[in-house]
Protein backbone atom coordinates (compact mmCIF):
# COMPACT_ATOMS: atom_id res chain seq x y z
CA UNK A 1 0.00 0.00 0.00
CA UNK A 2 0.84 3.75 0.17
CA UNK A 3 2.21 3.46 3.97
CA UNK A 4 5.81 3.04 3.52
CA UNK A 5 5.82 6.26 1.06
CA UNK A 6 3.80 8.00 3.38
CA UNK A 7 5.99 7.38 6.18
CA UNK A 8 9.34 7.97 4.50
CA UNK A 9 7.38 11.45 3.64
CA UNK A 10 6.47 12.47 6.80
CA UNK A 11 9.79 11.41 8.23
CA UNK A 12 11.99 13.70 5.61
CA UNK A 13 8.85 16.40 6.26
CA UNK A 14 9.60 16.53 10.06
CA UNK A 15 13.66 16.65 9.44
CA UNK A 16 13.15 19.76 7.31
CA UNK A 17 10.59 21.50 9.83
CA UNK A 18 13.42 20.70 12.74
CA UNK A 19 15.86 22.38 10.85
CA UNK A 20 14.08 25.12 9.61
CA UNK A 21 12.35 26.28 13.05
CA UNK A 22 15.15 25.23 15.10
CA UNK A 23 17.14 27.94 12.98
CA UNK A 24 14.12 29.93 14.05
CA UNK A 25 14.35 29.60 17.70
CA UNK A 26 17.98 30.40 17.45
CA UNK A 27 17.41 33.86 15.41
CA UNK A 28 14.32 34.29 18.81
CA UNK A 29 16.96 33.53 21.25
CA UNK A 30 19.74 35.69 19.89
CA UNK A 31 17.01 38.82 19.21
CA UNK A 32 15.51 38.18 22.97
CA UNK A 33 18.90 37.92 24.15
CA UNK A 34 20.60 41.41 22.46
CA UNK A 35 20.65 44.17 25.05
CA UNK A 36 17.46 46.11 24.96
CA UNK A 37 16.20 42.85 22.81
CA UNK A 38 12.24 42.00 23.69
CA UNK A 39 10.90 38.96 24.58
CA UNK A 40 8.78 36.74 22.25
CA UNK A 41 5.36 37.10 22.20
CA UNK A 42 4.24 33.86 23.66
CA UNK A 43 1.07 32.32 23.45
CA UNK A 44 -0.92 29.13 24.44
CA UNK A 45 -3.12 28.17 21.78
CA UNK A 46 -5.30 25.42 20.91
CA UNK A 47 -5.53 23.41 17.87
CA UNK A 48 -7.91 20.48 16.16
CA UNK A 49 -6.39 17.97 14.26
CA UNK A 50 -7.41 15.60 11.83
CA UNK A 51 -9.10 12.59 13.32
CA UNK A 52 -6.83 9.62 13.73
CA UNK A 53 -6.24 7.30 16.06
CA UNK A 54 -4.90 7.68 19.83
CA UNK A 55 -1.43 6.38 18.58
CA UNK A 56 -1.75 8.93 15.71
CA UNK A 57 -2.22 11.65 18.18
CA UNK A 58 0.34 10.67 20.50
CA UNK A 59 2.85 11.19 17.54
CA UNK A 60 1.68 14.48 16.58
CA UNK A 61 1.73 15.30 19.75
CA UNK A 62 5.54 14.18 19.47
CA UNK A 63 6.10 15.80 16.51
CA UNK A 64 5.18 18.98 17.25
CA UNK A 65 7.14 19.17 20.74
CA UNK A 66 10.20 18.14 18.94
CA UNK A 67 9.73 20.83 16.74
CA UNK A 68 11.66 23.71 17.78
CA UNK A 69 9.26 26.84 19.09
CA UNK A 70 6.21 24.63 19.62
CA UNK A 71 5.39 22.63 22.59
CA UNK A 72 2.57 20.22 23.45
CA UNK A 73 1.01 20.49 27.11
CA UNK A 74 -1.90 18.62 26.45
CA UNK A 75 -4.06 16.02 24.06
CA UNK A 76 -7.66 16.31 24.25
CA UNK A 77 -9.06 12.97 22.27
CA UNK A 78 -13.16 13.95 22.83
CA UNK A 79 -12.69 17.38 21.31
CA UNK A 80 -9.93 16.63 19.04
CA UNK A 81 -7.77 19.63 20.43
CA UNK A 82 -4.09 20.08 20.80
CA UNK A 83 -3.55 22.36 23.55
CA UNK A 84 0.31 23.97 22.49
CA UNK A 85 2.75 26.73 24.10
CA UNK A 86 3.95 28.87 21.37
CA UNK A 87 7.53 30.29 21.28
CA UNK A 88 7.36 32.82 18.49
CA UNK A 89 3.37 33.83 18.65
CA UNK A 90 3.29 36.78 16.27
CA UNK A 91 2.51 34.88 13.26
CA UNK A 92 0.36 31.74 14.51
CA UNK A 93 -0.80 31.05 11.75
CA UNK A 94 2.28 30.13 9.94
CA UNK A 95 2.32 27.86 12.94
CA UNK A 96 -0.72 26.09 12.42
CA UNK A 97 -0.16 25.69 8.75
CA UNK A 98 3.22 24.19 9.26
CA UNK A 99 1.55 21.39 11.00
CA UNK A 100 -1.01 21.09 8.83
CA UNK A 101 1.07 20.74 5.94
CA UNK A 102 3.88 18.57 7.36
CA UNK A 103 2.55 16.84 9.78
CA UNK A 104 -1.06 15.81 9.84
CA UNK A 105 -1.37 14.15 5.71
CA UNK A 106 1.42 11.87 6.85
CA UNK A 107 -0.20 10.64 9.97
CA UNK A 108 -3.88 10.68 8.40
CA UNK A 109 -2.96 8.06 6.23
CA UNK A 110 -0.47 5.97 8.83
CA UNK A 111 -3.40 6.29 11.42
CA UNK A 112 -6.09 8.05 10.01
CA UNK A 113 -9.84 6.96 11.49
CA UNK A 114 -9.19 4.05 12.79
CA UNK A 115 -12.22 2.21 15.07
CA UNK A 116 -10.65 3.47 17.89
CA UNK A 117 -10.96 7.10 17.13
CA UNK B 1 34.56 14.92 4.76
CA UNK B 2 36.60 16.56 7.55
CA UNK B 3 35.89 19.72 6.35
CA UNK B 4 32.04 18.95 7.21
CA UNK B 5 32.81 17.17 10.48
CA UNK B 6 34.63 20.10 11.52
CA UNK B 7 31.93 22.60 10.40
CA UNK B 8 29.13 20.51 12.19
CA UNK B 9 30.48 19.70 15.19
CA UNK B 10 31.08 23.62 15.67
CA UNK B 11 27.85 24.28 14.80
CA UNK B 12 26.81 21.80 17.46
CA UNK B 13 29.07 23.51 19.95
CA UNK B 14 27.55 27.15 18.64
CA UNK B 15 23.99 25.60 19.36
CA UNK B 16 24.51 24.16 22.66
CA UNK B 17 26.30 27.85 23.81
CA UNK B 18 22.86 29.18 22.41
CA UNK B 19 20.61 27.01 23.91
CA UNK B 20 22.32 27.74 27.35
CA UNK B 21 22.06 31.78 26.59
CA UNK B 22 18.24 31.11 25.97
CA UNK B 23 17.80 29.49 28.87
CA UNK B 24 19.81 32.32 30.47
CA UNK B 25 17.22 35.38 28.94
CA UNK B 26 14.20 34.22 28.13
CA UNK B 27 11.56 35.37 30.42
CA UNK B 28 9.44 32.35 31.83
CA UNK B 29 9.76 28.24 32.38
CA UNK B 30 7.85 27.79 29.67
CA UNK B 31 9.89 29.79 27.07
CA UNK B 32 12.95 29.00 28.57
CA UNK B 33 12.34 25.14 28.41
CA UNK B 34 11.65 25.61 24.46
CA UNK B 35 15.51 26.85 24.33
CA UNK B 36 16.61 23.81 26.55
CA UNK B 37 15.28 21.23 25.45
CA UNK B 38 15.26 21.75 21.13
CA UNK B 39 17.81 23.45 20.50
CA UNK B 40 19.91 21.41 22.94
CA UNK B 41 19.32 17.82 21.09
CA UNK B 42 19.39 19.83 18.07
CA UNK B 43 22.82 20.90 18.59
CA UNK B 44 23.51 17.09 20.46
CA UNK B 45 22.19 15.95 16.71
CA UNK B 46 24.78 17.94 14.68
CA UNK B 47 27.59 16.67 17.27
CA UNK B 48 26.78 13.38 16.98
CA UNK B 49 26.78 13.63 13.26
CA UNK B 50 29.73 15.55 13.12
CA UNK B 51 31.29 12.29 15.41
CA UNK B 52 29.91 10.24 13.17
CA UNK B 53 31.72 11.62 9.83
CA UNK B 54 35.54 11.91 11.91
CA UNK B 55 35.48 8.01 13.15
CA UNK B 56 32.93 6.25 10.24
CA UNK B 57 33.52 2.52 12.03
CA UNK B 58 30.85 0.87 13.36
CA UNK B 59 31.13 0.59 16.53
CA UNK B 60 30.98 4.19 16.67
CA UNK B 61 27.91 4.66 14.10
CA UNK B 62 25.41 2.35 16.29
CA UNK B 63 26.35 3.71 19.48
CA UNK B 64 26.10 7.45 18.40
CA UNK B 65 22.63 6.40 16.66
CA UNK B 66 21.26 4.86 19.79
CA UNK B 67 22.37 8.15 22.03
CA UNK B 68 20.38 10.11 19.24
CA UNK B 69 17.84 7.29 19.47
CA UNK B 70 17.47 7.54 22.79
CA UNK B 71 17.39 11.42 23.26
CA UNK B 72 14.30 11.74 20.74
CA UNK B 73 12.66 8.99 22.02
CA UNK B 74 12.78 10.56 25.47
CA UNK B 75 12.68 14.13 24.70
CA UNK B 76 9.02 14.53 24.13
CA UNK B 77 7.86 12.75 27.03
CA UNK B 78 10.02 14.75 29.48
CA UNK B 79 9.16 18.24 27.81
CA UNK B 80 5.36 17.00 27.54
CA UNK B 81 5.96 16.48 31.69
CA UNK B 82 8.06 19.34 32.30
CA UNK B 83 5.88 21.32 30.87
CA UNK B 84 2.80 20.74 32.33
CA UNK B 85 4.67 20.90 35.87
CA UNK B 86 5.78 24.42 34.54
CA UNK B 87 2.00 25.50 33.89
CA UNK B 88 0.93 24.35 37.42
CA UNK B 89 3.85 25.81 39.21
CA UNK B 90 3.09 29.28 37.11
CA UNK B 91 -0.47 28.48 37.88
CA UNK B 92 -1.62 28.84 34.46
CA UNK B 93 -4.94 27.27 34.75
CA UNK B 94 -7.12 30.08 33.69
CA UNK B 95 -4.47 31.39 31.05
CA UNK B 96 -5.19 27.25 29.56
CA UNK B 97 -8.61 27.30 30.14
CA UNK B 98 -8.93 30.37 27.92
CA UNK B 99 -6.76 29.34 25.08
CA UNK B 100 -7.74 30.22 21.86
CA UNK B 101 -8.55 28.12 19.22
CA UNK B 102 -7.03 28.60 15.87
CA UNK B 103 -6.79 27.65 12.99
CA UNK B 104 -9.45 26.20 11.10
CA UNK B 105 -10.97 22.62 11.59
CA UNK B 106 -8.84 20.50 8.90
CA UNK B 107 -10.96 19.08 6.34
CA UNK C 1 41.70 20.39 12.46
CA UNK C 2 40.12 17.77 13.78
CA UNK C 3 41.55 18.59 17.79
CA UNK C 4 40.54 22.13 17.27
CA UNK C 5 36.91 21.26 16.43
CA UNK C 6 36.83 18.73 19.55
CA UNK C 7 38.34 21.87 21.19
CA UNK C 8 35.89 24.01 20.49
CA UNK C 9 32.86 21.41 21.31
CA UNK C 10 34.49 20.94 24.73
CA UNK C 11 34.74 24.34 25.30
CA UNK C 12 30.90 24.96 24.72
CA UNK C 13 30.02 22.45 26.35
CA UNK C 14 31.74 23.77 29.54
CA UNK C 15 30.54 27.18 28.93
CA UNK C 16 26.74 26.12 28.42
CA UNK C 17 27.47 24.18 31.52
CA UNK C 18 28.33 27.13 33.44
CA UNK C 19 25.55 29.18 31.96
CA UNK C 20 23.14 26.46 33.03
CA UNK C 21 24.60 26.76 36.67
CA UNK C 22 23.64 30.50 36.74
CA UNK C 23 20.38 29.50 35.70
CA UNK C 24 20.03 27.02 38.51
CA UNK C 25 21.15 29.25 41.24
CA UNK C 26 19.05 31.94 40.33
CA UNK C 27 15.59 29.86 40.36
CA UNK C 28 12.88 31.21 40.40
CA UNK C 29 10.76 28.62 40.19
CA UNK C 30 11.77 24.82 40.28
CA UNK C 31 10.91 24.19 36.75
CA UNK C 32 13.35 26.93 35.51
CA UNK C 33 15.95 24.62 37.41
CA UNK C 34 14.78 20.90 35.65
CA UNK C 35 14.86 23.11 32.61
CA UNK C 36 18.72 24.32 33.33
CA UNK C 37 19.22 20.25 34.38
CA UNK C 38 18.36 19.76 30.56
CA UNK C 39 21.16 21.86 29.18
CA UNK C 40 23.64 20.00 31.98
CA UNK C 41 22.64 16.85 30.27
CA UNK C 42 23.16 17.92 27.00
CA UNK C 43 26.16 19.46 28.06
CA UNK C 44 27.63 16.52 29.57
CA UNK C 45 26.85 14.29 26.72
CA UNK C 46 28.98 16.41 24.42
CA UNK C 47 31.49 16.04 26.71
CA UNK C 48 31.56 12.31 26.34
CA UNK C 49 31.22 12.43 22.97
CA UNK C 50 34.32 15.26 22.80
CA UNK C 51 35.90 12.56 25.38
CA UNK C 52 35.64 9.60 23.20
CA UNK C 53 36.51 11.97 20.19
CA UNK C 54 39.95 12.82 21.82
CA UNK C 55 41.25 9.53 22.97
CA UNK C 56 39.41 7.00 20.07
CA UNK C 57 38.14 5.34 22.89
CA UNK C 58 34.14 4.34 22.24
CA UNK C 59 33.81 3.83 26.33
CA UNK C 60 33.10 7.46 26.89
CA UNK C 61 30.15 6.77 24.08
CA UNK C 62 29.02 4.35 26.41
CA UNK C 63 28.85 6.78 29.17
CA UNK C 64 26.79 9.06 26.40
CA UNK C 65 24.43 6.39 26.01
CA UNK C 66 23.86 5.98 29.44
CA UNK C 67 23.12 9.82 30.20
CA UNK C 68 20.52 9.98 27.50
CA UNK C 69 18.86 7.36 29.41
CA UNK C 70 18.76 8.19 33.19
CA UNK C 71 18.96 12.08 32.18
CA UNK C 72 15.03 11.50 30.63
CA UNK C 73 14.68 9.70 33.73
CA UNK C 74 15.53 12.84 36.44
CA UNK C 75 13.55 15.49 34.39
CA UNK C 76 10.26 12.91 34.61
CA UNK C 77 10.91 12.55 37.81
CA UNK C 78 11.36 15.91 38.87
CA UNK C 79 8.68 17.15 37.24
CA UNK C 80 6.10 14.56 39.14
CA UNK C 81 7.41 16.11 41.99
CA UNK C 82 7.23 19.68 41.23
CA UNK C 83 3.62 18.76 39.86
CA UNK C 84 2.42 18.08 43.29
CA UNK C 85 4.48 19.90 45.93
CA UNK C 86 2.33 22.59 47.38
CA UNK C 87 1.74 25.67 45.36
CA UNK C 88 3.71 28.43 47.26
CA UNK C 89 0.87 30.94 45.81
CA UNK C 90 -1.57 31.80 47.87
CA UNK C 91 -4.40 30.22 45.57
CA UNK C 92 -7.52 29.30 46.43
CA UNK C 93 -9.36 26.17 45.33
CA UNK C 94 -7.90 23.89 42.93
CA UNK C 95 -5.45 20.76 44.00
Amino acid sequence: MSRLPAAIGLLLRFLRAVLVSGVQTVVIILKSGRPGGTPPPVALVRIRFAPMSARGAALLGSMVSLTPGSTTIDIDMESRELLLHVLDASDLDAVVDGIRRNFEPGLRVLFGRELTS
Amino acid sequence: MIVTAFVLLVLGAVLLVIAAWGVITLPDALSRQHAATKAGTLALAFVCIGAWLLEPSTGWAWRLALILGFLIVTLPVASHLLARAAVEEAGLDDQIRDAPLVGDDPR
Amino acid sequence: MTSLAIGLLIIGALVAAGLATVRIIAGPTHADRVVALDIFLAAAIALAVGASLATGRTVFLDVAIGLALVGFVATIGWARLVERAPRSTPEAGKS
